[in-house]
């Protein structure tokens, strides 16, 4: 990717406080992630449960409180943000939540969810402009306009997440966050939902930050893939390259063990892998380094930090030349 | 070993009886593993809990068709008439570790209850049959292990103690429904190796239950496809994947994300599956089907046989395999 970035993630840093019994631990759910968002491109993160991915996009909107970091947006800090500032950044900047059954308020009619944004920020002139907007935008979803007088139990997941998007595209914001926009949807809807944020990507120019857990998907729909894993990016590359070649010993465990649906190509079966260590007590070099088949003495004392390799990749690993 | 005949499941209302599934007939030989995939909704679950005698309230039952285990006919029978009888050789596995092991109870209890209800221990300790079960699933320090609270594990290794259970009582068919989706990819990979193990070691048959074809792909010696509630396709894993007829199986395929052809419009089925209430006269598929003609839209759908273990529910199916 090139030109200016439109979102710039510097030490991002969010910690959630866990009990356990009387004490109190600090779980890093983001330490220390960095990354640029260019306009126009799709940038999925990927990792398993618990990695940080749905923090970062979060924190980055201010719905988690990040600790640290810089988010640089339009020429200023976002975390630094508060109030109507805030508010206004947020019309730019917008989320597509993973459950469309919570994210949708059950007494609002799907037209008023929709009209959300633009009744709180004064944005239609008159009844008939409103009515006119959320029309075209349910449209633009490739739903009836009739769906605007219905409710959200009446509607399928399917339709319920195609809400959720038109939420998030009246008026047309600059970057959309969507986490985990299609894990609730079994196969055939999940690719319509997948057809129809491409669609609108290429329309209306949007710059989209894709949370899953998904590798197959994000491998879809990305032009850029971050890979994280325990709180920290571990590596990011072109989507092709990242499948092609993945560098870290992780990004690779992880691309084998997708079942692959070929009966003819066996897909890994993790035996060496073992399960990811607690985030609690965070080992003090790399965090992979107990299920890594390279890991060395380096690595067990050292943590390793974000480098960059051939073709605009980065990768962070003791292990690669 | 396991033979389920003619099954259809209905719930019974004050009017017509809607039929979840609908005269599901399958086989599962010994030490074969079956995979059931489909959408949510389609009916492989009440399939499953149909076998087990679990079917949950009085609402919903067995109109007709028999489950045969080994021959002998337990349709009809609850869980504990099963143990009486002596007829408990099918366990179950769930979806959701979590809330199938009792939070209260240390994990090595819980497989000792299971022991002692089918009276398995053999005239041995207990305790140490639960050891031997524990290392059959790969569970380390099984000792140390046993006396852990479910919530101080791990979702893999509750999965683990969930199979460690479902194997106490020397099932000759184990039933899984969808026992991976709630875990990480890594992990998943870890239980179906496992899966895999216990059948070549126990030679026991396994009915899977997923939505995920990548699962089945690599899991399943053979494949049944539901969709509203029938088995649309049939075949060995091979066949399936390599030449499938039915269109709702090709559109599973069409739908599934495929890293390497980055950015193209997938090509989903059009619409969504039909609700219960309404699943349509002829072929349940016929208002999403791009082949559709009019003798789809009435009567029953035949199987029409293509090789010997392959055979499809369609009067238009596609031949020449999938188009890459």
């Amino acid at each position: 990717m090139t030109g200016e970035p439109i979102l710039s993630v510097t030490g991002l840093k969010t910690t959630y406080y866990v009990k356990r019994g009387r004490k109190t631990y600090p779980l890093k759910a983001v330490d220390d992630v960095s990354f640029d968002l260019f306009k126009g491109e799709i940038l999925g993160f990927v990792g398993e449960t618990g990695c940080g991915k749905t923090t970062v996009g979060r924190s980055i909107i201010g719905l988690s409180k990040a600790e640290a970091g810089d988010v640089q947006y339009g020429g200023s800090n976002v975390l630094a943000m508060a109030g109507k500032q805030l508010r206004d950044v947020r019309v730019n900047m917008r989320m597509v939540f993973q459950d469309p059954y919570a994210s949708l308020n059950p007494r609002r009619s799907i037209g008023d969810s929709v009209a959300e944004t633009g009744d709180i920020h004064k944005l239609f002139a008159s009844k008939a402009e409103r009515a006119q907007k959320i029309s075209d935008t349910l449209q633009s979803v490739g739903l009836d306009p009739s769906f605007a007088d219905r409710y959200p139990h009446e509607l399928s997941g399917g339709q319920r997440q195609r809400v959720g998007i038109a939420r998030a595209i009246l008026p047309t914001p600059d970057i959309i966050i969507a986490d985990e926009p299609v894990s609730a949807l079994d196969v055939s809807i999940q690719a319509q939902v997948l057809n129809l944020l491409l669609d609108l990507q290429k329309r209306l120019g949007l710059t989209i930050l894709f949370i899953s857990h998904d590798l197959s998907v994000v491998g879809q729909i990305s032009d850029r893939i971050a890979v994280m894993y325990l709180g920290e990016i571990v590596e990011i590359a072109e989507a092709s390259a990242l499948y092609q070649t993945p560098l870290h010993p992780y990004t690779r465990a992880l691309i084998d063990a997708v079942p692959k649906p070929d009966p003819k190509i066996k897909s890994g079966d993790g035996l060496a892998l073992g399960e990811p260590p607690s985030r609690l007590e965070p080992l003090p070099g790399c965090s992979f380094a107990n299920r890594c088949p390279l890991a060395s003495d380096v690595c067990l004392t050292t943590p390793p930090v974000l480098r960059d390799f051939a073709d605009g990749r980065r990768a962070a690993c003791h292990a690669l030349e | 070993m396991l033979s389920v005949q003619d099954l259809t499941v209905s719930v019974v209302t004050g009017h017509e009886p809607l039929k979840i599934t609908q005269n599901l007939s399958f086989d599962i030989a010994e030490g074969e593993i079956l995979g059931v995939v489909g959408e949510s909704g389609c009916g492989k679950s009440m399939t499953s809990l149909a076998i087990m005698g679990l079917l949950p309230s009085k609402q919903i039952e067995v109109q007709t068709g028999r489950v045969l285990l080994g021959g002998a006919d337990i349709t009809h029978l609850a869980p504990h008439e099963r143990v009486d009888q002596g007829v408990s050789g099918v366990s179950m596995i769930f979806q959701e570790p979590m809330t199938s092991l009792n939070p209260v109870l240390r994990v090595g209890d819980q497989i000792i209850e299971a022991l002692m209800v089918h009276d398995k221990t053999n005239g041995r300790d207990p305790v140490a049959r639960t050891r031997e079960l524990l290392d059959l699933v790969h569970i380390p320090d099984a000792g140390l292990q046993m006396n852990a609270y479910p919530h101080e594990l791990s979702g893999g290794m509750r999965q683990r103690i969930m199979i460690a259970i479902a194997l106490a009582c020397n099932p000759k068919v184990l039933v899984a429904d969808e026992p991976t989706t709630a875990l990480d990819v890594t992990v998943q990979s870890q239980i179906l190796s496992l899966i895999r193990e216990l059948r070549d070691e126990l030679s026991m048959s396994v009915l899977f239950i997923t939505h995920d074809l990548g699962v089945v792909a690599q899991l399943a010696d053979r494949v049944c496809v539901m969709y509203a509630g029938q088995i649309v396709e049939t075949a060995d894993v091979g066949t399936l994947f390599e030449n499938p007829v039915h269109p709702y199986t090709h559109g599973l395929f069409s739908c599934l994300p495929d890293p390497t052809r980055r950015s193209e419009l997938l090509n989903p089925i059009p619409g969504q599956a039909p609700l219960l209430a309404d699943i349509p006269d002829g072929c349940a598929f016929a208002p999403r089907c791009s082949y559709v003609s009019d003798n789809c839209r009435s009567g029953a759908i035949d199987w029409t046989p293509f090789e010997p273990e392959h055979q499809a529910r369609c009067h238009h199916p596609l031949s020449g395999g999938l188009k890459k």
